[in-house]
């Protein structure tokens, strides 16, 4: 028996206390088919097995909590594990630190659509510090479009929801590959102007 | 190690993009014929019509397929609106947990392949539903 199908059986037995489980710990950090769940928890509240909007409310208090959980862990002790790894001496990672606090808001909101790149945003807007309120409110709006559009999405499929679960799987890996374009592109639009802003105007530099 | 120039890691950045713009041809590649499979196999069509009748309430699908071994007694009941008892004398399951089951734990329990027993659920769920069929037709005339 493969996981979706341990997890869906999870799900009819103990219904919304499994779908807060499933999404919380895919959230935190489990590699579980989490937007799996959810189009299938859409299609259950098509057939009248669930209730849509407690399922939605649900869906987002538990990846607002797991992706709040990531994100405490590494604020607290991400320091010691990156020193401990000695990830701190790589001028990259201080360059991928400074990168990520400057564009925390665009990363932060636009992984929730991503899956498992949204685990790993959590842990570095943590560990760069990214501020609580920041990231707080574009976790929380994200994630309340990402699992609304999933649950939307397996609710007009209905009954068909698994014939549909890999399209859903590729089109969740095309927004991954565009969030990451998008992301490096500013980057990289941000070191061109570092470069070219001395070269302009030498005299104001301060 | 001497940190790398500005340039350098913008070159690295945009070959990175361009990898990821290959990787994007690739999905969406995959995403146009898993689109195309769908229409063919008359999902999507079918769905469409579902849409625009619409939002009727559910409640019933006669399409015995659907069944798997992951699910419940009691979802499947609900799926197909049998009477709560139907199954467990249809398939002889003794399991006080019973409709809370699923079908693969029955069929552990009961020492059975899990297919032969979605294959007797679908019997017993055809069966019921051609009765009731019948049963409409004949009040009807």
């Amino acid at each position: 028996m493969d996981i979706l199908s341990a997890l869906l059986s999870w799900l009819l037995l103990y219904k919304y206390a499994a779908l807060f489980a499933i999404v919380y710990s895919a959230a935190l950090l489990l590699p579980l088919p989490a937007n799996a769940t959810l189009l299938a928890v859409g299609a259950f509240s098509n057939q009248g097995y669930f209730n849509f909007w407690i399922s939605l409310v649900i869906a987002i208090v538990a990846n607002t909590l797991g992706d709040l959980t990531g994100y405490a862990i590494t604020r607290h002790w991400g320091e010691t594990v990156t020193h401990a790894l000695r990830l701190h001496k790589f001028h990259f990672f201080d360059q991928l630190a400074e990168e990520f606090r400057t564009d925390a808001a665009v990363t932060v909101f636009l992984t929730r659509f991503t899956n498992s790149l949204s685990t790993i945003s959590n842990f570095l807007a943590g560990l760069v510090k990214v501020p609580f309120g920041t990231f707080f409110f574009y976790d929380l709006m994200g994630n309340i479009i990402e699992p609304g559009a999933v649950l939307s999405f397996g609710y007009l499929v209905g009954d068909y929801w698994n014939k549909f679960s890999d399209t859903f799987e590729i089109i969740t890996g095309i927004i991954a590959v565009i969030v990451v374009m998008f992301v490096l592109s500013r980057i990289s639009r941000r070191i061109a102007k570092k470069t070219q802003s001395p070269k302009k105007s030498p005299g104001n530099l301060r | 190690m001497p940190p790398k120039k500005p340039e350098d890691e913008r070159r690295l950045i945009d070959w990175f993009i361009a990898g990821f713009g290959v990787l994007l041809a690739v999905l969406l590649f995959f995403f146009v014929r898993q689109y195309q499979v769908l229409r063919r196999e008359k999902i999507i069509s079918a769905r469409e019509s579902w849409i625009t009748n619409a939002l009727k309430n559910h409640h019933g699908t006669n399409d015995t397929d659907l069944i798997s071994s992951w699910m419940t007694f009691g979802y499947v009941n609900h799926l197909f609106n049998l009477p709560a008892d139907y199954l467990k004398t249809q398939v002889s399951v003794a399991d006080p947990t019973y409709p809370n089951l699923t079908i693969n734990k029955f069929s552990r329990e009961a020492q059975r392949n899990a297919s032969s027993v979605v294959f007797e659920i679908q019997n017993a769920v055809r069966q019921y539903l051609a009765n009731q069929s019948s049963t409409v037709n004949t009040s009807s005339t």
